[in-house]
């Protein structure tokens, strides 16, 4: 009854983007926007998945290069580079933005919870936590990324003091 | 010494020692004669008148007595006459004896005149006592001339007795010198014998020595001579035969020049064939090169026209370019409206729709641009090819420039090599000409190198004949009358080819190069 539930409530719309070869989705409601690759100011002293932060409307975020956080070969950027923008609700409650670098913003599509399915428990806990499960759709499979547990807490107090 | 000496010398050296030996016996000979010639003068003059007037004083003496003996017995006056001119006569003897006796030294010397005066004496004497028996008979006083015959008996006797001892001392001294002169006579015999054998004997050992040392090198050097002769024979026979094969190689010489001689005219026919190929290939060689000229304009003009068409391309895709970011723009932009729509919840539902049709549009601008730019890339690298292609072309047409180039260059060298060619076979031909002169001084060289041998053949003919001569004269010579058929038999063969064969090589030589204008031919044909 709960997993019902559970896939219940992991049907909705998502943003689709491609990393690499793989079209991952984001649930569209920690969305906050998606903008062009804009210059990066990066920060002395921190992880190397974290290029820096972005000035977005007089608000400074930082940026996540999600293929070395999903330790992925880096490529160069190209002018499909987009930096989605997401909002991540804290522990305290209080919102955070958090841009993360994808190759490419794909479209939004509204995921049936029929056609959802639980990762596979092989890995690390960590790892399997932050996929949300994967979503088959005719173009294929795409993974549904938990943003929250991608991003694990270390990152979030780093970020913090970014901010 | 001998055998050095020259023949005329060794004949000179003989020649004086017989003189030499000749004039020795004849010397010997002469004196000898001579020594015989005293004797026999010593005899005739002396002795023997001696002997013949003693003999006739004897006589007379006794004429004398008988004449006294006779007045005694007849007493008559006639008597008386005889006997006194019988006296004068004996005088006259005994005058004759002395003249001889005194003519011989030796005979005076031995005492003989004091013998004949003494037998004068004795004959005065006698004279005296018959005078004194014919006086004593005129005055008829017989014992008187009793006494006077008694005296002159007795004078008679010693008279008649000292002619005897005179007449045997007369005859001993003759034998005497008649036993020398027989002794030197026959001594002389003797001598003249040994001196005759000695001479015998040198003169024939100088004859025999000197005839072998004239002889034999004149033997020596007919047998060379021979020998000679029978070289120049074979060596004739030789250079027959080198004439021979000389006016067969001059004949296959003009036969050779025959054909060279022809060809040298095909040849002249394919330089001059060359020099007009040459003349129009040159011509098609220029317009080729007008042609390649053209064909370089188009191509430059082409390349231009294909870097226009870059050109456009570049700004179409410039333009694709701003279009597909526009697209992309709007992509994320529709993309925006569709997460804020989602959000708003059902009430952005309306906007969601929008949203997304706004964001079919810009995939659809973004798909159009992406063609577009794929059919311009294709463009674009077509027109690359192209330019490569171009590229190529001109370079190929710039090769054939440069080849026609080339190929004219060496065309105008193959025109002058055959202009050079045709000089060449100009010389060719006169050199052939003269080669052709040459052939016929060959030709007429090998006929006077017959005429020649044969001339040598028969001078070694004359030669052989000279030294059969020769060799009859010193007396038949074992070793050349041995040689001499070999000659004869080796020298025939080579003349009688001499003869035959340079006739008929020139006339193969004639009818080889039938000159008419070459007036030595003719007479050189004549001459044959």
């Amino acid at each position: 009854m709960t997993e019902q539930i559970s896939k219940n409530r992991r049907e909705g719309k998502y943003l689709t983007f491609r990393l690499g070869d793989e079209q991952y989705g984001l649930g569209i409601l920690s969305v906050k926007e998606i903008i062009g690759m804009m210059p990066v100011t990066a920060l002395p002293q921190a992880p190397s998945y974290v290029l820096g932060v972005i000035n977005l409307r007089g608000k400074v975020i930082p940026v996540i290069d999600l293929r070395r956080k999903f330790a992925m070969p880096a490529i160069v950027q190209t002018e499909r580079t987009c930096i989605i923008v997401v909002e991540q609700m804290e522990p305290e409650g209080r919102a955070r933005l958090v841009g993360i670098v994808v190759d490419e913003v794909s479209e939004v599509i509204h995921v049936k919870a029929g056609n959802i399915e639980d990762a596979p428990q092989l890995g690390a806990m960590g790892e399997s936590r932050a996929i949300l499960g994967l979503a088959k759709e005719e173009s294929g499979v795409k993974i549904l990324l938990d943003i929250a547990n991608a991003l694990n807490a270390r990152d979030y107090t780093l970020m913090g003091k970014a901010a | 010494m001998f055998k050095n000496m020259t023949v005329g010398k060794k004949i000179a050296a003989g020649f004086t020692l017989m003189i030499v030996l000749a004039v020795l016996i004849g010397g010997v000979g002469t004196w000898k004669a001579s020594e015989v010639e005293v004797d026999v003068k010593d005899l005739n003059e002396t002795h023997l008148p001696l002997t013949l007037l003693m003999g006739k004083v004897a006589e007379t003496a006794g004429d004398q007595d008988l004449a006294a003996t006779m007045f005694v017995l007849h007493g008559e006056e006639r008597f008386v006459a005889d006997f006194n001119r019988l006296d004068e006569l004996e005088d006259g003897y005994f005058q004759e004896l002395t003249a001889h006796i005194t003519a011989d030294q030796d005979l005076v010397s031995g005492g003989w005149l004091a013998m004949i005066e003494k037998l004068a004496g004795q004959h005065d004497e006698f004279v005296q006592a018959a005078q004194k028996m014919m006086a004593a008979a005129r005055a008829q006083d017989q014992v008187l001339i009793d006494s006077a015959a008694d005296l002159l008996e007795k004078d008679a006797q010693v008279f008649k007795k000292s002619v005897a001892d005179f007449n045997d001392i007369n005859t001993n001294e003759a034998k005497a010198v008649a036993g020398a002169a027989l002794a030197a006579s026959q001594s002389s015999k003797v001598e003249m014998g040994i001196l005759s054998v000695v001479i015998l004997l040198v003169g024939s050992v100088l004859a025999y020595l000197l005839t072998r040392a004239i002889t034999k090198p004149l033997s020596q050097a007919i047998n060379d001579i021979n020998e000679g002769a029978t070289q120049v024979a074979v060596a004739s026979g030789q250079v027959s035969s080198a004439s021979q094969s000389l006016a067969e190689g001059a004949s296959e010489q003009a036969a050779s020049l025959e054909e060279t001689s022809s060809s040298l005219e095909e040849l002249t026919a394919m330089t001059r064939q060359n020099a007009e190929n040459a003349a129009q290939a040159n011509v098609l060689m220029q317009e080729a090169t007008v042609v390649g000229g053209r064909a370089n304009a188009s191509m430059a003009e082409l390349t231009s026209a294909m870097k226009e068409v870059t050109r456009a391309s570049e700004d179409t895709s410039k333009i694709i370019k701003t279009i597909d970011e526009i697209a992309f723009q709007t992509n994320l932009l529709a993309l925006n409206a569709a997460v804020e729509a989602a959000r708003a919840g059902e009430a952005g539902a309306g906007f969601a729709v929008v949203a997304a049709e706004v964001r079919n549009l810009a995939m659809r601008a973004a798909e159009a641009a992406k063609n577009t730019s794929n059919l311009i890339e294709g463009t674009l690298k077509r027109v690359q090819e192209s330019s490569v292609l171009v590229g190529s072309t001109n370079e190929a047409f710039a090769g054939v420039s440069l080849s026609s180039a080339k190929v004219s260059q060496l065309i105008a060298e193959i025109a002058a090599a055959s202009k050079e060619q045709s000089l060449g076979v100009d010389q060719i031909s006169t050199a052939v000409t003269e080669m052709d002169q040459v052939t016929q001084q060959n030709a007429a060289a090998a006929e006077e190198s017959a005429s020649a041998s044969e001339e040598l053949s028969s001078q070694a003919e004359v030669m052989r004949d000279t030294v059969a001569d020769l060799a009859a004269l010193i007396g038949g010579n074992a070793a050349f009358l041995a040689n001499g058929p070999l000659v004869s038999s080796q020298r025939v063969l080579p003349r009688r080819r001499q003869v035959s064969v340079p006739r008929r090589n020139t006339l193969t030589a004639q009818l080889a190069i039938p000159f008419a204008d070459d007036e030595e031919f003719v007479d050189f044909q004549g001459a044959v």
